[in-house]
């Protein structure tokens, strides 16, 4: 009765995601579009009425906001520095636990454990830590270290972020590594040895070419999750000391909710939407065009 | 004939998906009618009333024993009436503010007074002509009026004296109260020689510093709302105050005399030392922390006293206040009944003693008794001598206070001179102080 053609698949097709559409975009997209509306406004998020006043808050990003300039020095440090240290940190331990070990199955659990819980129990944990624990730590060994204010010293309390999101996260890009590693065909890798690569030579000219959709993959999540650092900053420094740790999220989040500016978040909200997908658009197709087909 | 059945079929899903959509979002009216069955069937059958239930939402989750304690006794005056109470443990004005946009105001909203009277204003209900207007203190009552309307209700009130600890300040020989400044680091250095820390700091808490900054606006002027809106106007410079700079050299003198690691220590740290003895004096706080020392050490011997504020004994000082109060929702469907329920609070029998005996806090009503707790017992002690003066912590935003907080935390890290620190706060002050 029915002769399948093109018209009628493409036509089956739209009904069959139709639902999905609709839905994802009264949830997500149509919201989207509607807040960012108030980025033109002059709006405290309380009353009724937001006041048009077009670009204005973006000039004022740009002109006088001596908090977003700071913010966005610290967000960029960060992500740099956590980009290449969790990188690099997790293909070493997963090429360590990627070998027959005894221990390798206790081991990959406990890089993996941090991740399964919350960014805020952590920071509470660490905060005890850097507070209680370090406190008493110094008193028994008599290390300087311990002693260092570790949360309230604006230089140390970057590296405390720093170490403790490296710390909780760890284990997701040690996963994705691993899985890259047990993909690589075996025999590429013996025909290596067999030209007589060394151990070195061969991880630098086989096994990493051929991780390359993993190294995408962990560095575009490693991207996009340090540029929104929020949670492990409130709940280990609250932004503290003076300001020296508040991100452009935090930032936001601050300038929206604490100080009532809600159209002035929006705007920075919108921006940061726009650099995010700037930056990784330019970040995939420049790792995509390196990776090898086998 | 199949893939056509499948086809209707899945149109048929569709339509029923995007109706079930158009029908939730139309009914979002919080209309309370959910509730009336639960309340019917606990109520009993005396009340020709309509039952009704008011919703509250608000924060200070260290009460809520005490708020329960009132509604339950509250269900005997008028037993047609639910209350639903919600206490948020953080984050209040976030919650408030979604469910504000959301169209689900609650029927009592928690705000801070002063500065957010102005902000919430189109939301709150004047409650000048109500009974409970001419129950509250007068010195209360001036910090919760907007444009002359009595716009809050508070059910706490806070007092900020320098809280010591009498036994350490014994043991130290110090006998006279520090008045001055120069005086004040006399006691440090006793303190010290004996080997006692002198202070214990909450410094990574923004705001600490507010609760001390207050006594200095007080010291600084005979009317402090004035000198605040002189501030955010920006019509006046720290440089015509000299006794708000000396701030700077109180600060100086905590941190000095402190902790080693002053931006670290956050307010359970602090509770802690100050309880065990470890130090001597508690900054920037005030009765709440008795519960929390005590916890520790059942037997603790509180003091307090005035904050110095300069070298003049007449300007030292202690500030008492409300910072948080209850709001009636305007358009609210049970209007009268809450405004009920917050008059019961404040001219009962029950409602009288609840404050002291109950909530254990300072009573915003006139001539209410005392709570049995030791700090305010000491402070009432105090302000028999010097009566305390109003919080001018309620005439800024936090958001300001917040700010305030950070540039602190950053001059007593080192990374701001105290040239920097003034002029960033007079330029914030301007921007953050008031309600756009």
């Amino acid at each position: 009765m029915f002769v399948i053609n093109k018209g009628v698949s493409r036509f089956k097709f739209l009904i069959y995601v139709l639902p999905v559409i609709v839905l994802i975009s009264l949830i997500i997209y149509v919201p989207f579009i509607m807040s960012m509306a108030y980025s033109f406004t002059e709006w405290n998020g309380i009353s009724r009425e937001a006041k048009f006043i077009g670009l204005e808050n973006f000039k004022n990003i740009f002109v006088n906001d001596s908090s977003f300039q700071s913010s966005a020095v610290f967000t960029m440090r960060y992500s740099v520095l956590f980009i290449i240290i969790i990188n690099v940190l997790a293909l070493l331990l997963a090429v360590m636990l990627d070998k027959k070990l005894y221990s390798t199955n206790i081991l990959r659990a406990g890089f993996f454990i941090p991740y399964i819980l919350s960014l805020v129990i952590v920071g509470f944990i660490w905060r005890f830590i850097f507070m209680q624990g370090f406190n008493a730590l110094g008193e028994i060994t008599g290390w300087n270290v311990f002693s260092w204010s570790w949360l309230g010293d604006a230089k140390l309390a970057f590296w405390s972020i720093l170490i403790v999101s490296i710390w909780q996260s760890i284990g997701l890009y040690i996963v994705i590594y691993i899985a890259g590693l047990q993909s690589i065909p075996h025999e590429l890798l013996e025909a290596s040895i067999v030209d007589g690569a060394g151990k070195i030579k061969r991880f630098f000219s086989v096994t990493f070419p051929l991780l390359m959709p993993s190294v995408t993959t962990c560095v575009f999540l490693a991207l996009t999750n340090s540029i929104k650092v929020f949670d492990v900053i409130v709940s280990l420094t609250g932004g503290g000391p003076g300001g020296a740790t508040v991100s452009i999220t935090y930032d936001i989040y601050k300038e929206a909710f604490q100080n009532n500016f809600y159209g002035y978040g929006t705007a920075k909200a919108l921006l940061l939407f726009v650099a995010i997908l700037v930056i990784t658009l330019v970040q995939v197709t420049f790792f995509k065009s390196k990776e090898v087909e086998v | 004939m199949k893939k056509v059945l499948s086809m209707v079929v899945c149109l048929m899903l569709l339509a029923g998906l995007i109706s079930g959509c158009g029908k939730s979002s139309t009914s979002s009216d919080p209309t309370p009618n959910t509730s009336e069955q639960t309340s019917q069937e606990t109520d009993t059958p005396s009340s020709e009333a309509e039952p009704v239930t008011i919703s509250i939402l608000q924060g200070q989750p260290e009460y809520t024993d005490a708020y329960n304690a009132y509604i339950s006794e509250y269900k005997k005056v008028a037993p047609n009436v639910t209350i639903d109470l919600q206490v948020l443990q953080a984050d209040y004005p976030t919650v408030l503010k979604s469910r504000i946009a959301a169209g689900s105001i609650p029927d009592i909203f928690m705000t801070t007074a002063g500065g957010e009277l102005k902000a919430y204003a189109e939301y709150s209900a004047d409650l000048s002509n109500e009974p409970l207007a001419s129950a509250m203190s007068e010195s209360v009552k001036k910090d919760m009026t907007y444009d002359g309307k009595l716009m809050g209700v508070p059910l706490v009130m806070d007092s900020f004296p320098l809280i010591y600890n009498k036994k350490l300040f014994a043991d130290a020989g110090i006998t006279e109260m520090p008045k001055t400044l120069a005086e004040l680091e006399e006691v440090c250095k006793k303190l010290e020689s004996k080997g006692i820390t002198p202070f214990a700091n909450a410094y990574k808490e923004w705001w600490v510093q507010k609760h001390i900054f207050q006594h200095f606006i007080v010291g600084a002027s005979s009317d402090p709302a004035k000198l605040v809106s002189d501030f955010i106007a920006g019509n006046t410079k720290f440089e015509d105050h000299p006794v708000l700079l000396n701030y700077f050299d109180f600060i100086d003198l905590t941190v000095k005399y402190g902790d080693p690691k002053p931006l670290e220590c956050d307010f359970n740290a602090q509770v802690g030392t100050f309880a065990n003895g470890k130090a001597a004096i508690v900054t920037g706080q005030g009765q709440w922390i008795e519960s929390g020392v005590t916890k520790i050490d059942p037997d603790f011997d509180f003091g307090v006293m005035l904050y110095p504020v300069s070298d003049d004994p007449s300007q030292a000082n202690v500030c008492a206040g409300s910072a948080q109060c209850l709001r009636v929702h305007k358009d609210s469907e049970v209007l009268t009944e809450a405004k009920n329920l917050l008059n019961w609070l404040y001219t009962s029998d029950y409602g009288k003693k609840w404050f002291g005996e109950v909530a254990k806090v300072i009573s915003p009503v006139k001539d209410a008794a005392a709570p049995d707790m030791k700090i305010p017992a000491a402070f009432a002690e105090l302000t028999k001598v010097t009566p305390s003066s109003g919080a001018p912590v309620n005439y800024s935003l936090d958001s300001f206070h917040q700010k305030f907080g950070e540039i602190m935390q950053a001059y007593i890290g080192g990374a701001k001179t105290r040239d920097q620190a003034v002029e960033e706060i007079q330029n914030a002050w301007v921007k953050l102080g008031a309600a756009n």
